[in-house]
């Protein structure tokens, strides 16, 4: 064992004991509730929120999928993100969380689907929406364990390999995960995200120095590789395509859109959606740059290995005790998303599914144990997922994100548009998905993307089929609807008086 | 409806228009694949200024929602 994965290992394994010991300390504040146990009993404040929904929405895509494809397409790929994702998605946080916050208040709601599904009091909408929704989340899983797997791997040389790095830190997030639930989780995020706010900060500014200098560093890029800086690798219509998919999907995440709801207050929720644009713009900007530095400085990458490239820059230009510091950050990020994504699909799946079943009428401490053996196998699932399939984290993303942005236009018709139907809201996501998967495997040609990526075609075609099936059903005339828009109508003169 | 709710409710159409008019002008067709200069600090180009000033824009949109188009 070189002294190289001595450090690092030590370094790592601190910063998991801390994250054990925070999960472990949250559940002395556990109320045994489910309600407790999935929403952290909706008491979080604004920098809690802040960490456990900006921690649930950065993952391995930031700190490996980001600077690994920046390695091949260059600094595009920071405005790939967040000249659209980071200010559309805050301004979804009113469209769509504001309503859905002052519902998960009145009904103690805590799912998408129980959101939608419960305006037209509709279970195959719910149920429908739930394994849309659960089908994407677990590849997206999948990613964190990959990106969090490969950093470790590439920081201890391959002393660790990548599937004993996988189960790792797997064992590490059921661990506090099991232990403190969403108050645990959302604790640890708060951890989580400042360390890797500050550590991606320390990595750039430490890699930079290495390469002699941002101007330096990318003079060689324009040198030797100028297509990264004219951005001759990436279409406009990609660019364009992306940028709808990444604005529209993160609000139906299930793991955010959850999140979201556990605020104490909407001036809490306000305070998140300002601050939101600041660290998405700054991760991005700092993680594409050092991608797009990393092809000169370590050349001959191909395909997903680039994925490897800030622990490769770590090991190649730090000293050897900050590798293991700046790790810590790479899995602070990674983890994060991972726990709120574990946890989000065995809510969907406890109170989606076994909450229509024989075990609706389970006590609270029974559902509370079996969501715990739910986050287990899931994990499970997801490690097995990623060591038979090792895709590049970019490819996987970009398809889940596209998936689920098809989502958006029936949730959104959920909470405003009186008129639409159960029925609208059904097909457009059978169609969508129909759609978004028949482009993604070929069974659909190619043509019908008009160069875009699927996900856009999929989009339009949600919006399409439910404006069209909307007016060919009679409008609805249920209790939900009413119920809904009484509770807006309310709550907008409420507001206007104050 | 009152006065307030409607002038709330077109500031809504204003916000979500100009966030459309964003998402289509952020794509700078005329300086793709372009050879551009490096203008400031020897490491950022005008293409990448511009993409900055679609997030300065964004974010502006952001706070102005928050502040002053959702009533708690």
């Amino acid at each position: 064992m070189t002294d190289q994965v001595i450090v690092v290992l030590s370094v790592l394994a601190a910063y998991m004991a801390v994250i054990v010991f925070i999960g472990f300390y949250s559940s002395r504040f556990s109320k045994g509730t489910m309600e407790d146990y999935h929403m952290g009993s909706r008491s979080f404040k604004s920098y809690v929120l802040f960490s456990a929904v900006f921690g649930a929405n950065i993952s391995a895509v930031t700190l490996t999928g980001v600077p690994g494809a920046a390695y091949h397409l260059g600094w595009v790929m920071w405005p790939y993100f967040a000249t659209s994702w980071a200010w559309c998605t805050p301004l979804l946080f009113y469209t769509v969380g504001s309503r859905s916050w002052l519902l998960g208040q009145k009904y103690g709601y805590m799912t998408v689907s129980e959101v939608v599904g419960n305006r037209w009091k509709s279970q195959p909408l719910a149920i429908i929406l739930s394994l849309v929704l659960i089908i994407y989340t677990v590849p997206y899983l999948m990613t964190g364990l990959l990106g969090a797997g490969r950093t470790l791997e590439a920081l201890t040389d391959g002393y660790i390999t990548l599937n004993w790095s996988m189960v790792l830190v797997a064992t590490a997030v059921l661990t506090y995960l099991l232990l403190g639930g969403m108050r645990g989780a959302a604790w640890v995020n708060t951890f989580q995200t400042t360390i890797f706010m500050v550590g991606s900060i320390a990595i750039f500014a430490v890699i930079a120095n290495a390469l002699g200098g941002p101007s330096e560093a990318t003079t060689r890029v324009m040198d030797q590789s100028p297509e990264l800086i004219t951005r001759s690798k990436m279409t406009m219509r990609q660019f364009f395509s992306y940028g709808i998919i990444v604005a529209f999907s993160p609000i139906v995440f299930p793991q955010l859109f959850m999140r979201l709801l556990t605020g104490r207050d909407p001036k809490t929720l306000k305070r998140i959606m300002c601050f939101y644009p600041i660290p998405a713009l700054v991760m991005m900007f700092l993680m594409a740059t050092l991608g797009m530095w990393g092809r000169t400085a370590i050349p001959g990458l191909e395909g997903a290995q680039s994925d490897a490239i800030l622990p490769m820059l770590l090991t190649g230009y730090t000293p050897i005790w900050m590798m293991g510091i700046l790790g810590a950050a790479a899995f602070a990020a990674m983890m994060s998303t991972m726990d709120s994504q574990l946890l989000s699909v065995t809510t969907m799946i406890t109170r989606d599914f076994f909450s229509r079943s024989r075990l609706a009428g389970a006590s609270e401490t029974t559902m509370v144990r079996i969501s715990r053996i739910l986050v287990f196998v899931l994990a499970i699932l997801a490690l097995i997922l990623a060591v038979f399939s090792p895709a590049k984290i970019i490819t996987i993303i970009e398809f889940a994100l596209g998936g689920f942005a098809c989502l958006l236009a029936p949730v959104v018709a959920a909470l405003y548009w009186k008129r639409c139907t159960h029925q609208a809201a059904i097909w457009s996501v059978i169609t969508s998905q129909i759609c978004i998967i028949g482009l993604e495997t070929g069974l659909l040609p190619e043509s019908l993307k008009f160069g875009f990526l699927s996900g856009l075609p999929a989009i339009v075609m949600s919006i399409v089929v439910l404006v069209a099936v909307t007016y060919l059903t009679p409008p609805p005339q249920d209790e939900g609807t009413r119920d809904y828009f009484e509770l807006f109508s309310r709550a907008k003169e409420k507001g206007h008086q104050q | 409806m009152s006065a307030d709710i409607q002038s709330r409710r077109k500031k809504e159409l204003v916000a979500y228009v100009l966030a459309a008019i964003l998402m289509i002008v952020r794509v700078d067709f005329w300086w793709w694949e372009a050879e551009m200069p490096m203008i400031l600090f020897g490491w950022i180009n005008a293409p990448m200024l511009y993409q900055f000033g679609i997030w300065t824009a964004g974010f502006i949109l952001v706070v102005y929602v928050a502040n002053y188009i959702w009533t708690d």
